[in-house]
């Protein structure tokens, strides 16, 4: 069984091995020009560390049951939490501000079995407080998404 | 040179002393102590958050308010160390050791009161050391030339990396990632697009604000995410009454006791302010060897850990020296040297100023402006914090599982408020999970971010080295000060390898 700095290692390692073979001379130019210079250099170091990370890590061979990730209730919470804040990032455009917002309020709070009237109260202040703030305070322009007729 | 600084000093007595300025240093102290205290939000967690709502403050105002946000977040953390045993911040941790014995003897207004003095002084003294060091620091860092800074720049990451907690070797990785990471976006001499993958969104190159919200905020709070129990409020860890009846005799700070406790408050202090001043090494550390010096030069070492007041006057008068002291290196070389640095560093390049040798010369006025409105913000930590030990009790009991949904959403709305664009957003979450790996697999944030701020500097450093010496890399090797930089940099990474083969020769012969 691998420990945790043999896979950071690999992980690391094989990275930079795909970025010098192909990311920067498909995304930046020819090896060898001159924009090509920092992004080798930088290449080199993280190559040359992660290769002594696997080395170091083969050399220590206690820790080799530590795990990376939690146990499966704490995994599903991150996951919620991961799952939530991904969708309002990437729907606020298309829903907006208005929907989305407490949408993700209720379920994050809904998940952690909140008290009902705190989630209402909490959902309120903080979908009225941040509107206030940023949207009349300071004039940034909150993605309304389909209410875009109703607001602007 | 002392003329033209006594000069800047007044101009920014003028610039400092407005109603704005005034409004935004309680302001961000208040928020700073009040938020500092909760359990689970650190100081630069805070500050990361607090970014997006100085946009439209002018620049002073809108530092000022972070610098004395995250000066309040410091002393708020204490709080919770000593009433609940339970740090607010990391800083804070050592702080529990005496502060928390206290508070069971009945004594945890004084404790408090301790502390808050404490860190007013340690603030104010190397708020005065940056006050006096800034300027011949920039003077000299102007003299460097480009390999000079690609060579500093180096030194800083590797000391960064190496001096981080956890694995050297993680550290240094964390750093060279974020190296790589930095150069998405359009290549600074020839705005040639890198790393952009066809998208035009990455043309501008992958945003400060998002990346500093993402890996300190949304990485933070997965990460506690992972402990709340679902249902729990958190009301129970304080279910006996806290008592801080300010007319007890217990509860009363004497100035006999501050004059007792001056000397091991400013030799803490010196030893935070040292610390802070140098690269990597942050207010953790200094708050753990200024305890240790503390009781070592005690003469009641036997009372440290069991209530005792210098237990308390060292650690936060070193955590809050760091401070000050954290941005010496960062406005006069731009070099932040801790997380708490790059993240205000972040913060004066948003309101568009570069920290560098150069920020002193084009705005200068500006910068002992704040330096004056840093004093202003110990003062104002002094005033506030007497009532605020009645006002952290109820904020103890805010739930986790009501703050984070709310934090997670703020994270959000405070990555689209940088540039108006939902891509900053997406950044921001995929970020918020590279933080979360990075934490659980070891690897530093901290190093990161120092490294990705760092790059464009390394990067044009280098180049226009290579520049000047028509592409000859001896340019580095024939400079002495390059060279000198050179091999403290090759130390500063074989001190800690020479340190671990010591220690595992030692575990050896043991065994």
């Amino acid at each position: 069984m691998m420990n945790k700095d043999t896979k950071v290692g690999g992980i690391l390692l094989i990275f930079s091995l795909i970025n010098f073979f192909l990311l920067i001379p498909l995304q930046i130019g020819p090896l060898g020009s001159a924009q090509t210079i920092f992004p080798l250099f930088a290449n080199t170091l993280l190559l040359l560390v992660s290769s002594l990370l696997i080395w170091r890590s083969f050399s220590l061979k206690e820790k080799l049951n530590e795990k990376i990730f939690p146990s499966r209730s704490g995994f599903n919470k991150i996951l919620f939490a991961i799952v939530i804040t991904g969708i309002y990032a990437f729907t606020m455009e298309s829903v907006g501000y208005f929907i989305m917002t407490p949408l993700c309020l209720i379920l994050g709070m809904g998940y952690f079995k909140v008290l009902k009237r705190y989630i209402v109260l909490v959902t309120l202040i903080v979908t009225s407080g941040v509107y206030f703030l940023f949207e009349v305070a300071m004039r940034y322009p909150l993605p309304m998404g389909m209410l875009s007729g109703i607001f602007y | 040179m002392l003329a033209s600084t006594l000069a800047f000093i007044g101009s920014g007595f003028e610039l400092a002393f407005t109603i704005q300025n005034i409004i935004g240093i309680v302001g961000g102290v208040s928020l700073g102590m009040v938020l500092g205290c909760i359990p689970g939000l650190t100081g630069t967690m805070v500050i990361a958050m607090m970014i997006p709502l100085t946009y439209y403050i002018n620049p002073l105002t809108a530092i000022a308010a972070l610098v004395g946000c995250y000066k309040g977040s410091l002393y708020g953390g204490s709080t919770s160390a000593i009433l609940l045993n339970t740090p607010g911040t990391p800083e804070a941790s050592v702080t529990c050791f005496d502060g928390y014995p206290l508070y069971k003897q009945g004594k945890g207004g004084k404790a408090l009161k301790m502390a808050l003095v404490a860190s007013v002084m340690g603030d104010s003294f190397s708020d005065l050391v940056l006050l006096t060091v800034a300027v011949p620091v920039a003077a000299v860092a102007l003299k460097l030339g480009p390999p000079e800074f690609a060579m500093l720049v180096l030194f800083s990451l590797t000391i960064v990396g190496s001096l981080s907690r956890g694995s050297m070797l993680k550290g240094l990785a964390s750093g060279f990632l974020g190296l790589i990471v930095a150069i998405v976006g359009l290549d600074p001499i020839l705005t040639t697009p890198r790393y952009t993958f066809g998208s035009i969104n990455l043309d501008r190159g992958l945003q400060l604000l998002p990346l500093l919200i993402g890996l300190l905020a949304l990485g933070e709070i997965l990460v506690q995410v992972e402990g709340i129990v679902r249902g729990d409020t958190d009301r129970h860890k304080i279910k006996e009454k806290l008592s801080l009846d300010s007319n007890s005799e217990n509860n009363k700070l004497t100035l006999g006791e501050i004059k007792q406790n001056l000397s091991v408050i400013f030799r803490s202090a010196s030893i935070g302010t040292f610390f802070g001043a140098l690269p990597g090494i942050g207010s953790i550390t200094s708050a753990f060897v200024a305890y240790d010096s503390a009781k070592r030069t005690s003469k009641h070492p036997e009372k440290f850990g069991k209530g005792n007041l210098e237990g308390i006057a060292a650690p936060e008068a070193a955590n809050n020296a760091v401070c000050g002291a954290n941005l010496i290196p960062t406005i006069t070389l731009g070099i932040p040297g801790s997380l708490s640095a790059a993240v205000l560093m972040g913060a004066f390049m948003i309101h568009g100023m570069m920290p560098g040798p150069m920020l002193m010369q084009e705005h200068p006025s500006m910068l002992y402006g704040l330096f004056i409105l840093m004093l202003l913000a110990n003062a104002t930590m002094l005033l506030l914090g007497f009532p605020f030990i009645k006002l952290a009790r109820r904020l103890f009991s805010v739930s986790k599982t009501i703050l984070f949904p709310v934090i997670l959403i703020l994270c959000c709305i405070g990555a689209y408020g940088c540039d108006l664009n939902i891509f900053d957003m997406k950044v921001m979450v995929v970020f918020g999970l590279g933080g979360y790996l990075m934490k659980k697999t070891g690897l530093n944030p901290a190093a990161f971010l120092i490294a990705f701020i760092l790059s464009p500097l390394l990067e044009n450093s280098i180049r226009q080295s290579l520049i000047m010496s028509r592409g000859s890399p001896l340019i580095f090797f024939t400079r002495p000060i390059c060279v000198v930089l050179i091999g403290i940099t090759i130390l500063s990474i074989l001190w800690p390898i020479r340190q671990y083969f010591r220690e595992k020769s030692k575990l050896k012969t043991k065994g």
